[in-house]
């Protein structure tokens, strides 16, 4: 149990680290919490909505014309959540490897460095690759086809 | 053979490959001719099952290669690290950094020459190769077994998608040959004379006859 004097100096001080006040402050520390992303939905990425699109365009061929469209472009969201998984993997290890590397080592073992130094992350990323890759089987399947 | 379309289609699903530092996206590229020329899709389902069974492979190779990777670079840095627990032992100067790791990328490959005279660079400083090796295995012990783990994770992956492959095109044959049985005989050889319907064409003994 905190003493009185303790709860005290507690909101004092909690008064006195309110976050950034300022614009430039704000946009700086907007992403300190973000990791890799993987957890929004290629959907609400509007980096990822381009290469979304394309692949419902591909999807179309298989497509009724009927009822499709939210199928398609369901699964062409998970095909998109697929390739960012993998882009994540990729894009981890290439900055420990930076990170780690001396440039005297050969390219392919500043790699095994960078690689080895994230094998738990990357391990992490592994249930959102099997996520996306089952729901993209799931609204394949339900899709109308010609 | 792929038509124009499918072509286009299929480059569409096969962009933006996720590529690590050291590695040549030629070699991703040959990879995926030789993966699309076994699998033979024809239409964009199955692009997306050869992409995954291309990018299974290719972490395969990837994770496969990491391993001795990761020992190779852990050499020079578990050799300093054991030279700073003897306080007697001068630390390992940078000169001789690049021929530890000539020596020893020879010697792993199994070059006696080499692993001569990487037991002698060793003995200098009263290690041998044998010490060096498992310092490096065990400063890499953790990620060894999270490689194994994601071994066997796109070994599941690309399984699955052979596995999905072969039920896709059984559905796919299954459809097919059911579309051609139900499809409508001609109007002359229809046995009523009428327009050819899915009932005449059972009833003519195309089909399912005996259920209809």
């Amino acid at each position: 149990m905190s003493s009185a004097a303790k709860k005290a100096a507690n909101r004092r001080n909690a008064q006195k680290s309110t976050g950034p006040r300022s614009t430039v402050g704000k946009a700086r520390t907007r992403y300190n919490a973000l990791r890799h992303g993987l957890s929004i939905p290629a959907a609400l990425d509007p980096a990822a909505a381009d290469r979304v699109k394309e692949l419902m365009l591909a999807l179309d061929q298989l497509s009724t014309g009927y009822g499709e469209y939210d199928c398609a472009s369901l699964a062409a969201e998970a095909q998109v959540d697929i390739e960012r998984v993998r882009q994540a993997k990729a894009a981890i290890v290439n900055k420990a490897a930076q990170r780690l590397g001396s440039p005297d080592l050969p390219l392919t073992e500043q790699a095994a460095l960078g690689f080895a130094s994230q094998t738990k992350s990357l391990a992490r990323l592994e249930r959102y690759e099997r996520r996306s890759l089952s729901l993209r089987k799931q609204w394949l399947e339900i899709m109308p086809r010609r | 053979m792929l038509g124009k379309h499918l072509t286009e289609t299929c480059s569409r699903v096969f962009a933006k490959p996720a590529i690590m530092l050291g590695e040549d996206p030629a070699d991703y590229e040959a990879m995926r001719d030789l993966v699309l020329a076994d699998i033979d899709q024809d239409d964009v389902q199955e692009c997306f099952l050869a992409r995954d069974i291309l990018d299974s492979e290719w972490e395969l190779l990837r994770l496969r290669g990491m391993k001795p990777g990761m020992l190779h670079a852990a050499i020079t840095r578990a050799v300093n690290a054991m030279m700073a627990e003897e306080s007697e032992l001068q630390p390992l100067e940078r000169e001789w950094v690049s021929p530890l790791r000539r020596h020893l990328v020879g010697a792993l490959a199994g070059n006696a020459h080499e692993r001569k005279q990487l037991e002698e660079l060793l003995s200098k400083h009263h290690l041998s190769f044998q010490l060096v090796i498992g310092a490096a295995f065990e400063a890499t012990l953790r990620p060894q077994v999270d490689t194994d783990r994601m071994i066997g994770a796109a070994l599941d992956r690309r399984r699955a998608a052979y596995r999905e492959l072969n039920a896709y095109r059984e559905r796919k044959e299954e459809r097919a040959r059911w579309e051609t049985e139900m499809r409508p005989v001609p109007a002359a050889k229809s046995a009523r004379g009428n327009a050819p319907t899915v009932a005449s064409n059972m009833a003519a003994g195309n089909g399912h006859a005996g259920e209809a």
